[in-house]
């Protein structure tokens, strides 16, 4: 196993045909993965997770800076030297092969007995679901048995690091979640470095040790659940990881005595900023900020507590899973709240509600960064 | 068919139509001759002469004992072997060594379009020009041969006569198995390369375990295609050694158009035919077994 | 990426190929050496690599002889005929064993009709070489057509389906929906579509006549006359005149090459009886 490194990594492609524009497809990506780490690479579609994959895979030439295995540069490496597995997000399954030659494959070329071989792929077989298709030729599988096929013959090595590009992308919901608990376990079983590539983030902060959340072709943060989850680095990331979507608008710095409050534009909520907020929009001193509040972070209070609650209307109700969502309005401004199912609550009624000041997020309006970064 | 009101599928004779004119033709062109020679194979007949006396299996015992019918058959074991055989393995290597070696769309374009140049030349003129190229004494080839100061070869003589035929039709025909394997390199699937390469696999590995198996069928189709036509070699014989000397370039083609076109004997000439039409009815039923294989497999991908 | 450890392979390759290309192109490449010398040069031991004085009357000569110019006509005339008949009968066999297999026949028929064309010609020429001779029809235009085409439709109505095969019906489908007649949407929708297949269809079978050599040898040669039965009356006296004939092999060599060039992707899946998809 291996810790990589990528320092300052560019891929740009070459136009394909006269007069096509060059695809940055990769920009300035630092990013270490520890020994024995499981990270996560994810991000929209298109935003350069695959092309990242593949230049660690050593399928790609890297247009600029280096990736190291350990200690070693490997830009110049071929995939074999680099000794990586890979699942690939096309499956790319040899057609002549059977389900068990394919996952067998890179077994033989290693030159494993026949023996040990057969115990690798039943194991993996039995792990994925495959052991009725074993004999099958791929054309002959459905979508997500090829995919597990290409998990499973990715899985049966033991390289230097797993990369995985999206491999449980064409599961249903049950099986996904089965599938994850294996990855899991192996993970947990043989402490491999896992780079896992997808764009669904409950996958990724299940899954991984750390996230690393990618958009238009840039690193936007690296972190644990947590902190992406509590501190997201910019507006990016506040928006795309969490379930229902952060709250985000505008907000004006008011100020009363020595406390500072955001005031919501288009309704009279005014949202008190702690002392490490404060500080920071006294040093940036601008007008408008965005301001962002988790769903979850919204509680409604029974007791009227006066300081830092607001009141706000319940416009409706939606069931959700296991929780409730409530869309709740003050002047013309919306905002999610979700709350606990047997909270009993109708629409039209007027509510307090409370928020913890830690847990209200402000970003500049110019570079959509976090105050707190800043 | 579950399409209902005005439909052409209801008038189930009009494909039959369409088909009808090509089977007339194709038919009635062939019954005829099948029956003829059939009738001729068990006769003694020369139209000169006179008229078809019925002979039983004569004709056949006498081509089956007779020496210039069984060299001919070693010729066409040689050439099998060493003219196809060569044109395969050199019409694979080459495709695969333009395929790997050469990046640039517009060079393997050309030389493609040099390759297919052969092929285009009719096989009269190809082997008019080898005539002209391996002339003993004032060809070319003897002519490099004896600038690097070796031994200059007789092409046309007794050892050398049927060595020429086949260069000559490697010249020619190493471009059809070529052109059909690289045309199926080229559709076979990038991903499943890059795969092979992370799984560990070497180069060699990769040629023998995934290139070559995923070309069989193609190449199992180029292969028959080139026998089949080793049965129609009668032009550059005819042009370039009259199957001489002394019958040591003939092969059975070439001997019953002599018996049959040149000597009249047509008994013998079209039991022969019939030997050589059995022997190529076995290689088109590969032919035939293959083509289904690719064409479903064309269908599926 | 990291090819240098197979930098001995690549270099062996690269010779490989080379060896190959001279192979190939030396041979053409002294057709055109010779074709433009004067017969005097041609016969020069050891002969030149390169003309010493570049001539066109090779060319001239062969342009102004009557009989290589009725051979080229005479070779028109029956590769077109053969061509349309071909193409056009094929056509509409191809169409319906593309369409409706079933109705048309199914597989085994269109199997048999293409097992016509690999059989080795030598069977039916001595019959037909009988037939033609007692009706009196050797040596005519005639009987060369009825070969060609019977050689040439085969090739045809096979390539033809696969052409006809790869046009999806939804097409044809979709212009009856939109309200043609049947004939119409075949017309208004596939025929633009099968062209280019069809084109190439026309120039196989078209080079096939033009280049065939043991049907014209043994059915005619006296009053007809196709050209490679011409290629051999180069002489004077004993002696070939090379310089014509590879002048004359250069002319006759051009259009089947100039139109691979234009129709390759069709042109491949012919050589190889449809196997290979362009
Ligand atoms: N071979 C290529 N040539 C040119 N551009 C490419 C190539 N491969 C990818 N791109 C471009 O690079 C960008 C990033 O592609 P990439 O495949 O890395 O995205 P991704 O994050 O994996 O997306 P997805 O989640 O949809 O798989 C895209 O804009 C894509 O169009
Ligand atoms: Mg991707």
């Amino acid at each position: 196993m291996a810790k990589v490194t990528l320092k300052n990594v560019y891929k740009i492609y070459t136009p394909r045909t006269k007069g096509g524009k060059e695809v940055e497809a990769v920009r300035d990506l630092n990013l270490v993965i520890e020994d024995g780490e499981f990270m996560a690479l994810l991000g929209p579609s298109g935003c350069g997770k695959t092309s990242t994959l593949r230049m660690i895979a050593g399928l790609e030439s890297i247009t600029k800076g280096d990736i190291y295995f350990d200690d070693v540069r490997v830009n110049d490496l071929s995939s074999v030297e680099r000794n990586v597995a890979m699942a690939f997000e096309t499956y790319s399954l040899y057609p002549h092969m059977t389900v068990y030659k394919n996952i067998s494959f890179p077994l033989e070329v290693r030159h494993k007995s026949k023996k040990e071989i057969h115990k690798i792929v039943e194991n993996l077989a039995k792990k994925f679901q495959l052991d009725d298709v074993l004999n099958e030729y791929p054309a002959r599988l459905s979508g997500g048995q090829q995919q597990r096929v290409s998990l499973a013959r990715a899985l049966a090595r033991e390289p230097s690091v797993f990369l995985l590009d999206e491999p449980l992308s064409h599961s249903d919901a049950q099986l996904r979640f089965q599938m994850r608990t294996e990855i899991k376990r192996l993970h947990y079983e043989i402490k491999s470095t896992m780079i896992y590539v997808t764009h669904d983030q409950l996958e990724a902060l299940s899954l991984a040790d750390r996230v690393a959340v990618m958009n238009f072709a840039e690193l936007q943060q690296v972190g644990t659940r947590d902190e992406l989850y509590n501190n997201p680095y910019n507006l990016f990331v506040a928006d795309f990881i969490g379930e229902p979507p952060m709250n985000l608008n505008k907000g004006l710095v008011t100020q009363e005595d020595d406390d500072l409050f955001l005031k919501l534009l288009g309704s009279s909520i005014t949202l008190h900023m702690n002392a490490e907020r404060t500080e920071k929009i006294k040093r940036l001193d601008k007008k408008e900020y965005i301001v962002g509040i988790r769903p979850q972070d919204i509680i409604p209070v029974e007791v009227p507590s006066g300081f830092m609650t607001f009141d706000a209307e319940v416009d409706f109700v939606e069931f959700i899973g296991e929780r409730s969502l409530l869309t709740i309005k003050n002047g013309d401004l919306t905002l999610k709240v979700l709350a606990s199912p047997d909270f009993d609550v109708k629409a039209g009624e007027v509510l307090k509600f409370s928020y913890p000041p830690e847990r209200v997020h402000v970003f500049d309006i110019e570079t959509e960064k976090s105050i707190l970064v800043l | 068919m579950s399409r209902k009101g005005e439909d052409i599928l209801v008038k189930r004779y009009v494909p039959f139509l369409l088909v009808l004119p090509a089977f007339i033709v194709l038919f009635s062109v062939t019954i005829f001759p099948t029956i003829w020679s059939l009738y001729m194979s068990f006769h003694q007949y020369n139209p000169i002469i006179g008229k078809p006396v019925p002979v039983g299996w004569k004709n056949f015992n006498y081509i089956l004992h007779w020496d210039r019918f069984q060299n001919s058959v070693v010729h066409l074991f040689y050439y099998l072997l060493f003219g196809v055989g060569i044109e395969m393995i050199l019409g694979i290597t080459v495709a695969l060594l333009l395929y790997e070696l050469i990046k640039s769309e517009k060079i393997r374009l050309l030389l493609l379009v040099l390759f297919i140049i052969p092929m285009m030349i009719p096989p009269s003129i190809v082997g008019t020009l080898w005539r002209f190229l391996l002339d003993p004494f004032s060809g070319v080839v003897n002519t490099i041969l004896s600038m690097l100061h070796l031994p200059v070869v007789d092409w046309f003589g007794s050892k050398m006569a049927l060595a020429s035929l086949i260069i000559a039709d490697i010249w020619e025909w190493t471009s059809l198995p070529l052109m059909i394997i690289y045309s199926g390199r080229v559709s076979l699937p990038q991903s499943v390369y890059e795969a092979a390469w992370v799984d560990g696999a070497s180069q060699w590995t990769i040629l023998r375990r995934i290139t070559l198996p995923m070309l069989k069928e193609l190449i199992a189709i180029a292969l028959i295609i080139r026998f089949m036509d080793a049965y129609k070699f009668i032009d550059k014989v005819t042009v370039m050694t009259q199957g001489g000397p002394g019958g040591a370039s003939e092969l059975p083609s070439y001997l019953a158009y002599l018996v049959g076109a040149q000597q009249f004997n047509m008994g013998v000439a079209s039991a022969m035919t019939w030997i050589i039409g059995l022997g190529s009815i076995i290689v088109i039923m590969l032919f035939v077994k293959f083509m289904k294989k690719v064409l479903k497999s064309q269908k599926i991908a | 990426m990291s090819q240098k450890r197979f930098s001995l392979i690549r270099t062996l390759g690269i010779i490989f190929m080379i060896t190959y290309i001279v192979f190939i192109a030396f041979p053409i490449y002294w057709q055109l050496n010779t074709s433009f010398k004067h017969i005097g040069e041609v016969r020069k031991i050891p002969p030149t690599f390169f003309p010493k004085h570049f001539t066109l009357s090779p060319y001239i000569n062969v342009m102004n002889n009557p009989m290589a110019r009725k051979s080229i006509y005479d070779s028109l005339i029956i590769s077109i005929t053969t061509t349309l008949l071909s193409v056009l009968i094929g056509s509409l066999a191809g169409y319906a064993f593309a369409r409706y297999p079933k109705y048309a026949g199914g597989e085994n028929l269109s199997f048999w009709m293409l097992s016509v064309r690999m059989f080795p010609p030598i069977v039916f020429i001595l019959p037909f070489f009988f037939i033609f001779n007692n009706l009196g029809l050797t040596d005519t235009y005639f009987s060369l057509i009825v070969m060609y085409f019977t050689f040439n439709l085969p090739l045809s109505v096979w390539l033809m389906m696969m052409f006809f095969g790869d046009i999806p019906r939804e097409l044809e489908e979709a212009a009856y929906v939109d309200g043609y007649k049947p004939f119409r949407a075949f017309f208004k929708v596939t025929l633009p579509l099968v062209l280019p297949g069809m084109v190439s269809v026309v120039m196989l079978c078209w080079i096939f006549a033009w280049n065939e050599f043991l049907f014209a040898n043994v059915l005619v040669g006296t009053r007809v006359k196709t050209f490679p039965l011409v290629i051999p009356t180069f002489a004077s006296g004993s002696s070939i005149l090379w310089n014509q004939v590879m002048a004359f092999t250069v002319i006759a060599m051009l259009p089947p090459i100039i139109l691979f060039i234009i129709l390759r992707r069709y042109m491949i899946r012919g050589l190889s009886l449809g196997v290979v998809k362009g």
